[in-house]
């Protein structure tokens, strides 16, 4: 059984839709990741869930039991968010200790959990001090204890990682991982950061203006994208797209680039698109090579090198339109001209203008 | 440079304005009647302590002492109370309706208080309630609400919204959200909101003058009598008005930095 079922869920501010019939089934055990530009509803979707916005239409059940109607302190959910929102009066131990207070537990049974959870975060020579006196870092570990204590039946995370500095937020993350996987419990976590997304999620939802655009597995986000929208969102470096036409030639689909009269031969079946359908295509950086000028398919030109140790970020001009892969370190110099192969077994087809995925 | 100097020059043109007649009321406090009338004034006196000894041998003095204490902490506690329920509620309301509130709230403390002296001294004759403290009671907590209101406003709005989002789904109830997150997180601006309503009680005179019966009278209606047919007792009126000053100086000290601290606590993220 879903632990948690979004049903048609609209909301809008005015006439401005900015969650649009969003559906998602979240099984138990999960860890569900809303991902998406900022602005595209997550974090909407996300207050939603957990009682503090209402919503227009449509239905949220958290553990077989309907709650869209239920105040958030009903919802028996638990929040980490983006800015701590820990209690500046209150030391760390009443901090992580006021979920249960206000469900009425005794002093001792407080007092135990909250030492449980100090153990499990490593936070326990803090729980007298005062949330001002603590690093970023410290404060969202305390903010997790909170979410922690209570054995909720579902975790939200709201950006969570976002106030701190990138070497804190890779350990963190690592954290929340290591803490899922030993707790085995269902979390809904909003980030704008696929890194994040990608490391954490075992489902991935990416939403865009207010609609959802795919839901699967990291992999399938990657290599197999609903759309050119999360084609475009998902990948660093991102995706190299190249406008052109397709075209059907005695059995073979051939890819016609714009701007130039290099043709394509695509592995793929010729009922994708019809002939002079306006299309793009989409490699991902690890499907493009550079080789040789002489047995190249296509030519560029090095626009950007930036050297990051082992290998460098090449920024490329191909026919107009630019492509961003990794090389071997020193490979390229800027303002060369090299020779690309690519993988075109591994491309991705999108019609031109609703962006539609046609492989 | 020029610009300092101009400055620092205004400055003290502006603290001699208005600290002087304080420091001639303190000083007249402690001479003789002859110092106290002396032309040209006299700088240098003997000082004497037989002003504030006639004062506080004054029963009346010291039941108006007593009055203004009692009136002015017990309506002012009134005040911040329901001003604080008021103010939380205010500022977690969305912005429209806020609006409507606030602009409510503000049209209470633009009405003159003389629009309701008038029905209320005629409701308290009628009642017989002029001679007791509850009517002074009410009367300035009813003045100080407003006030109270709109000064616990700005206080609450430093408070990070999320803090009420976290507690709710802690599982608290929005009583709870407000007596353990957001009150004492904003400590500081409540006792300064008290004790300005304070400062405002313990100096006004017209309602008291209007409203306050013969055991009721405050400070600042009482210290009227010294105003005699037979001339102004400048000594006893300055000695009286130098006791009535210090414990507001006191507050205006304290209060000062608890604004500041109040201030100060909602910019810096907790």
């Amino acid at each position: 059984m879903a632990q948690l079922s979004i049903r048609d869920v609209r909301k809008s501010y005015g006439s401005v839709a900015v969650l649009n019939d969003i559906s998602i089934e979240v099984e138990e055990g999960a860890f569900v990741v809303l991902l998406g530009p900022s602005g595209c509803g997550k974090s909407t979707l996300l207050h939603a869930i957990a009682g503090l916005h209402e919503i227009g239409s449509g239905s949220i059940v958290i553990g077989g039991r309907d709650v869209t109607d239920l105040p958030a302190r009903e919802r028996d959910v638990a929040m980490v968010f983006q800015s701590y929102a820990l209690y500046p009066t209150m030391s760390v131990r009443e901090n992580i200790g006021f979920p249960l207070k206000m469900r009425g537990l005794d002093k001792k049974a407080i007092s135990e959990s909250v030492d449980r959870v100090a153990a499990i975060l490593q936070i326990e020579p803090l729980l007298e001090r005062r949330p001002r006196e603590l690093s970023g870092g410290q404060r969202q570990r305390v903010a997790i204890g909170r979410a922690l204590v209570r054995d909720p039946k579902l975790f939200l995370f709201d950006e969570p990682l976002s106030n701190l500095d990138a070497a804190l937020r890779g350990d963190l993350r690592a954290e929340i991982k290591r803490l899922h996987q030993r707790i085995k419990r269902t979390m809904v976590y909003v980030t704008h950061d696929q890194i994040e997304a990608m490391t954490l999620a075992t489902k991935i939802v990416i939403l865009n203006r207010g609609v959802v655009q795919q839901i699967g597995t990291p992999q399938e986000i990657y290599f197999n994208p609903a759309n050119l929208f999360v084609a475009r969102f998902i990948g660093s470096p991102p995706i190299t797209l190249l406008e052109g036409k397709t075209a059907n030639r005695n059995g073979e689909l051939l890819f016609k680039l714009s701007n130039s009269d290099v043709e394509l031969s695509m592995p793929q079946s010729t009922n994708l698109a019809g002939d002079e359908t306006e299309t793009i295509l989409g490699l991902r950086p690890e499907n493009i090579q550079i080789v040789r000028e002489g047995n190249a398919s296509l030519s560029a030109t090095v626009d950007l090198v930036e050297p990051t140790g082992p290998e460098d970020i090449v920024t490329l001009n191909v026919q107009g339109a630019p492509s961003v892969i990794r090389t071997a370190a020193g490979m390229t110099t800027q303002g060369s001209s090299v020779g690309l192969e690519l993988d075109l077994g591994k491309a991705l087809l999108f019609e031109s203008g609703s962006g539609t995925r046609l492989s | 440079m020029i610009k300092r100097f101009f400055f620092y020059v205004g400055l003290v043109v502006l603290l001699a304005a208005v600290l002087f007649p304080l420091y001639w009321v303190v000083v007249t406090s402690f001479k003789l009647p002859r110092d106290a009338f002396a032309i040209p004034p006299v700088w240098l006196f003997e000082p004497t302590l037989d002003n504030f000894r006639k004062v506080l041998a004054n029963q009346t003095f010291v039941r108006a002492f007593t009055n203004s204490f009692v009136v002015s902490i017990s309506s002012s506690a009134i005040a911040v109370a329901i001003g604080a329920l008021a103010a939380y509620g205010i500022t977690q309301q969305d912005a429209e309706k806020r609006r409507g509130q606030e602009k409510f709230i503000l049209s209470l403390r633009i009405a003159p208080a003389l629009v309701f002296v008038i029905p209320v001294y005629y409701f308290a004759v009628r009642l017989g309630a002029l001679n007791q403290h509850w009517l002074l009671i009410a009367v300035y907590a009813f003045i100080n609400v407003p006030f109270a209101i709109s000064l616990l406003i700005t206080f609450f709005d430093d408070i990070p919204r999320e803090l009420r989002d976290a507690a709710r789904v802690d599982g608290a109830r929005e009583f709870a959200i407000f007596w353990r997150i957001y009150l004492p997180a904003a400590r500081g601006g409540v006792v300064a909101t008290l004790i300005l309503c304070v400062l405002f009680t313990w100096n006004e005179f017209f309602v008291a003058l209007t409203l306050s019966g013969r055991s009721t009278q405050t400070l600042p209606v009482s210290i009227t009598s010294f105003l005699t047919f037979q001339g102004i007792q400048w000594g006893a009126l300055t000695a009286a008005a130098t006791l009535i000053m210090l414990p507001m100086l006191v507050l205006g000290i304290l209060v000062q930095g608890q604004i500041v601290r109040g201030m100060t606590l909602g910019s810096v993220k907790g």
